[in-house]
């Protein structure tokens, strides 16, 4: 195993931008949903409707690079929280699709990663208390 | 797995931080490791025992 020359660790500040920055994409989706809706003779709105596909993509690549400095335990916090958000993310879909057959709620594609984002985030802090 | 790891530490009246920087691992690795929470792995474990320059399995005890 590599050994950083300076290892990071996963900070509540780091936490802090991720729930930002999802609270900034829920909010860019709901804008452009209503562009391409209100707006369907736009040459734009194929830009709109890929626009959050690079944005998530940003964030994957941060998530990706963010890893590449930290040392064991924090890798180890990183792998139990992705699993934590994966699994707990198909439970929600599952879930969430069935409550959608039942007509009980609407469904919304969009807020697919911002949840994903938030176990992940919900499995980071599980797994930071759990290593203490 | 118990270990020595804070005794040893305070022993060279080293910070958690100075620790962690002659290990190449962050603060609270070293906390996770005394606080018994987590088990390093062998390489890391193996860089413990050469940074306090003692035999692995006098740092390093398995639980009964």
């Amino acid at each position: 195993m590599n050994i950083p020359a300076e290892s990071t660790s996963i900070r509540p500040r780091v936490l802090l931008k991720v729930l930002i920055a999802s609270a900034i994409y829920v909010a860019a989706v709901r804008f452009l949903t209503w562009f391409i809706e209100n707006h369907p003779d736009s040459r734009w709105r194929v830009v709109a409707a890929v626009a959050p596909i690079a944005a998530t993509g940003i964030l994957a690549a941060a998530a990706m690079l963010s890893a590449r400095g930290m040392d064991e335990r924090d890798l180890r916090v990183h792998l139990e929280a992705l699993a934590f958000g994966f699994l707990a993310s198909v439970v929600f879909v599952t879930t969430y699709s069935f409550l959608w057959l039942a007509g009980v709620v609407p469904m919304q594609f969009e807020l697919l990663s911002p949840v994903m984002v938030m176990f992940w985030v919900a499995g980071i802090g599980i797994a930071l208390w759990r290593y203490r | 797995v118990k270990n020595r790891l804070r005794v040893l530490r305070a022993e060279r009246a080293w910070s958690q931080q100075d620790l962690a920087e002659r290990l190449h691992v962050s603060r609270q690795t070293v906390n996770s490791i005394e606080n018994e929470r987590y088990d390093p792995t062998l390489p890391l474990a193996f860089r413990i025992a050469r940074v306090f320059e003692q035999p692995i399995e006098t740092i390093f005890e398995e639980e009964a």
